[in-house]
C-alpha cells in the first residue's frame, strides 16, 4: 500500500476555500511520500543548493528514497510568484511558481514520529495582501496525499491526508514538529486523519 | 526564492509488543511463588 504525502511549496494564496476563518497569504510546499516497501538505506539528507531542484511535476515527485532511522534533513527554497490567488487551477503550473515536490520511504517495522521544522524563513517579494481578513505571508503550504503522484487541485482538498501551513503560525515555527498539525483541519475536510505513516 | 527551509523526517522502529509466551512466564513464576510461601506457612503452622 501506498501513502503519498505532498508538499507544495509555492507561492502565497487566498486558498479560503480550504481555510475555515478568512484567507491566508502562503506558499505551497508539497510532498509526495510513499509509505512502501522501503529498503535499508543511509540516512536521506538532500539540499537543493547542491543537489538539484526539487520536482515541480505533479506527475513526477523528486524520488528520495527510505528514510534511515533517526533524522533525515531536507533542504530547499521555492517561490509562491506573483500569482497570489492559487485557487486558479492552472495557478501551481505558472512559470514564476517554484513548488517542491518529493516521495519518500518508510521501511517495514519503522514509522515515521515527527517532522520538526528545523529551519525556516521567507520574505514578500510580490506584495501578496493574503485577500480579505487574510494573512500576508502566512507561511508555506505542506500536505500530503496519498499515492505515488499528486493529483490535488486547489482549493479541492478531498484527496488530501491532510495539510496545514508552516512557518509563521504558533505551533509550526522554527523547531516545532509539524507532523501534528497535518492532521488539524485546515485544508481537509473532515479533519485530517494523520496515519501511522509506519512502514507494511 | 522568497521561501527556504529545513525539515527534518525522524524515523523509529515500531515497538514490538510484549509477547504471550512472555507473560505466561511471568504469571507462571509469580504463581510458583505464591505456592512456595503456601508451603512455608503450612510448615510453620504444623511446627506449633
Amino acid at each position: 500500500m501506498h501513502h503519498s504525502i505532498l508538499f507544495v511549496h509555492a507561492k502565497a494564496t487566498s486558498i479560503d476555500a480550504l481555510v475555515p476563518v478568512g484567507k491566508i497569504a502562503a506558499s505551497l510546499i508539497f510532498l509526495a511520500m510513499i509509505i512502501g516497501p522501503g529498503m535499508a538505506s543511509a540516512a536521506i539528507t538532500y539540499d537543493e543548493v547542491s543537489q538539484g531542484d526539487f520536482s515541480d511535476n505533479f506527475s513526477s515527485p523528486t524520488d528520495l528514497g527510505t528514510l534511515d532511522l533517526g533524522s533525515n534533513t531536507l533542504s530547499g527554497e521555492s517561490t509562491a510568484g506573483s500569482t497570489e490567488d492559487l485557487t486558479i487551477p492552472e495557478a501551481p503550473d505558472y512559470p514564476d511558481v517554484d513548488v517542491d515536490l518529493w516521495t519518500l520511504n518508510i521501511a517495514h517495522g519503522q514509522y515515521l514520529n515527527q517532522i520538526v521544522l528545523t529551519s525556516y524563513s521567507n520574505d514578500n517579494p510580490f506584495g501578496h495582501t493574503g485577500g480579505t481578513g487574510g494573512i500576508p505571508g502566512g507561511g508555506s503550504f505542506f500536505a500530503v496525499q496519498m499515492g505515488s503522484e499528486i493529483t490535488v487541485t486547489i482549493p479541492d482538498g478531498s484527496s488530501l491526508l491532510g495539510g496545514t501551513l508552516i512557518g509563521v503560525i504558533p505551533g509550526a515555527q522554527e523547531t516545532d514538529n509539524v507532523l501534528d498539525d497535518l492532521g488539524s483541519g485546515m485544508f481537509s475536510t473532515p479533519p485530517f486523519n494523520v496515519p501511522l505513516f509506519s512502514g507494511p | 526564492m522568497d521561501t527556504e527551509y529545513t525539515l527534518d523526517f525522524q524515523v523509529s522502529t515500531i515497538p514490538e509488543p510484549t509477547s504471550a509466551a512472555g507473560l505466561g512466564v511471568i504469571a507462571m513464576l509469580i504463581s510458583l511463588r505464591s505456592r512456595s510461601r503456601t508451603k512455608l506457612q503450612l510448615k510453620h503452622t504444623t511446627r506449633i
